[in-house]
């Protein structure tokens, strides 16, 4: 059996579909670097160094495997010409649109992830956080929103998902199944065209910088919003291209749709995404089948009534239920299901990691192996 | 089909639908032929609007054919809303909604507000990130029965306890009857801050804005207790 390995050995094992010597944990902890960095949220955010410094302060404090790298999931939104107010006791939120309408495409201009604020500075932490302890804990860059999300954001959430309404077939009795929209729909795939070029471009350069693999949010377009259809109109394929893109350049993709996306798990899976960052509403065996040998799944630890509001003793029995479902024969990272609140306990996520040393070991005998 | 009846008809059809322009075309039609606007709010959008949340709820309407079905009936409560105030028909009840301070999320309370209003509910919105002086504010010039709060973060719904402290404070707390939803937002949770009611999504707002309004003596004719007991599990 595999002998003590560290972070990016464990983490590279599981991608690949090995067996490690244990579970891998993740934290999705940038709110809480911020709060303990006793910076104010607006300052830090906005800081390349100070969350750098965060994140390598939190793998000391912590020794989890995989660091992940973000400032909120309106960084790119704010790079393309969002309006985005930076709260002062959580992430930064979307407050106006870039374009007025569908009509205004042409106005919107691919950034450039150098220059564009605050972009430059999330590719900053990664290089420090690459340069520091890369050799030791494995880093995972976030290419913010996917097409999908970031396309919600440069519209406005309200006028996008009105649109994406309009586009879909309707079902009253006496006009069955008219015919939707289909001069709208064409409009709303050139936005995700554009969605799309921005998240590649921003991926690629987190790589440059070091990081182990990228990743997207586009829980937006999961079922706890969107149905399954509108999924596949106007995600999943970008979602697919976004993976083919980035394999072109061997990088992996980390694909996260928290809420329960159990329904479209299935095509998750179809994208080739790497790995699946997913939510405690899922349906834990249905989910393991499903990506079984093809991707790994990410999570599924509740973030707020496990994680900020819980004990260490409901954590470490969520987490031991989770890797004896998830984590037979590889195929787990342990981690929340979304990001952790600010003033999350820190004896919760040490008691995630002692979860993980204790019930996720392979060559214990605990976990099968296949 | 008499005129009537077809107008009616194709207003619940193309509510389902969300086809805001006919919508508006059949409800001007229906009042130029001398239909009653209460006839059809009750006869054909009220219905229409049960059998969004019906869709919804049963996963065949998600949130985007949930929006276009409300906008298509704003379209409609636009021109009924001037009609049934100028011969003064007593709205249900009068609600205050608000996304609390900090979010700026406004998805959910809209949708509220507009099956709320179809309801036949009178809604003063606040909008969003508005502050606890504002609540209270709002509570004193307003006078409503209830009061909804919004939070789409887990870092704002701590928001509901600071409205309601205020409220405490200003000797409001027992005039009005609270209501709280959003996506992180649980029964649990709802309990714990000590809110009078949590609803899962819009049309549920509906059903437990009427079971409120119920506990407090207030006439709101039938109440389906199935139907909400089970929107509660």
């Amino acid at each position: 059996m595999a002998a003590q390995m560290n972070s990016i050995e464990r983490t590279w094992t599981v991608l690949r579909g090995g067996i490690p010597d244990r579970v891998p944990v993740d934290l999705h902890n940038f709110m809480m670097t911020a709060h303990a960095s006793g910076l104010s949220f607006p300052e830090f955010f906005q800081d390349g160094e100070a969350m750098a410094e965060g994140q390598i302060q939190a793998w000391r404090e912590f020794g989890h495997d995989v660091l992940l790298v973000e400032n909120g999931t309106a960084a790119l939104a704010e790079a393309c010409g969002c309006e985005v107010e930076y709260l002062t006791d959580s992430a930064p939120v979307v407050h106006g649109p870039a374009i007025e309408s569908l009509d205004d495409l042409d106005k919107l201009e691919v950034p450039d992830p150098h220059q564009a604020h605050p972009l430059k500075e999330n590719l900053k932490a990664t290089r420090i956080i690459a340069q520091e302890i890369g050799d030791k804990a494995f880093i995972m860059g976030r290419a913010d929103q996917g097409p999908f999300s970031l396309a919600s954001m440069l519209l406005g959430m309200d006028v996008f998902l009105y649109q994406l309404g309009l586009t879909q077939k309707k079902r009253s009795k006496r006009r069955q199944r008219t015919q939707g929209n289909t001069d709208l729909a064409y409009k709303i795939h050139r936005l995700l065209e554009f969605s799309l070029e921005v998240t590649t471009r921003y991926a690629r350069a987190q790589i440059e910088q070091g990081a182990h693999m990228t990743s997207i949010g586009e829980s937006l377009s999961g079922p706890d919003v969107c149905s399954p259809q509108v999924y596949k109109e106007y995600e999943w394929g970008y979602a697919k291209r976004l993976v083919e893109r980035l394999q072109e350049k061997d990088i992996l993709l980390a694909y996260h749709i928290c809420g329960d996306a159990t329904e479209i798990v299935p095509d998750m899976v179809e994208t080739g995404a790497a790995i699946l960052e997913l939510d405690y509403k899922i349906d834990l065996r249905q989910v393991k089948e499903t990506a079984r040998g093809r991707a790994t799944i990410l999570g599924p630890i509740d973030p707020s009534e496990v994680m900020a509001r819980g004990t260490p003793e409901l954590v470490e029995e969520k987490c031991k239920e989770a890797i004896e479902i998830l984590g037979p024969g590889g195929g787990l990272i342990l981690g929340p299901g979304c990001a952790l609140p600010p003033r999350t306990p820190p004896e919760n996520v040490h008691a995630m990691i002692e979860a993980a040393h204790r019930y996720g070991r392979y060559n214990g005998g605990k976990l099968r192996e296949s | 089909m008499s005129r009537e009846e077809e107008i009616k008809d194709g207003l619940y059809e193309h509510t389902l639908d969300g086809h805001a322009p006919e919508v508006k075309a059949l409800t001007e039609a229906g009042l130029a032929l001398g239909i009653d606007p209460l006839d059809l709010l009750f006869e054909a959008l009220i219905p229409a609007l049960e059998e969004v949340g019906r869709l919804f709820e049963s996963g065949e309407y998600f949130v985007p054919e949930m929006m276009v079905a409300a906008r298509a009936m704003q379209a409609a409560l636009d021109l009924l809303r001037p009609l049934l105030a100028a011969r003064g028909t007593e709205p249900t009840g009068k609600i205050v909604m608000l996304t609390v301070q900090g979010d700026v999320h406004n998805i959910g309370k809209n949708l509220c507000n507009i099956m709320l209003e179809g309801a036949g509910f009178e809604i003063v919105d606040l909008g969003v990130n508005v502050k606890p002086e504002q609540v209270v504010a709002a509570v004193r010039e307003h006078r409503p029965q209830l009061l909804g709060f919004s939070a789409f973060l887990t870092t704002t719904m701590p928001h509901f306890k600071t409205n309601l402290a205020a409220l405490q404070e200003a000797g409001l707390r027992d005039q009005v009857k609270v209501m709280v939803g959003g996506a992180p937002v649980t029964q649990d949770y709802a309990d714990k801050v000590g809110a009078d009611g949590y609803a899962p999504d819009a049309s549920a707002t509906v059903r437990l804005a009427r079971r409120l309004m119920k506990e407090m003596g207030y006439d709101v004719g039938q109440i389906d207790e199935t139907e909400e007991a089970e929107a509660l599990v």
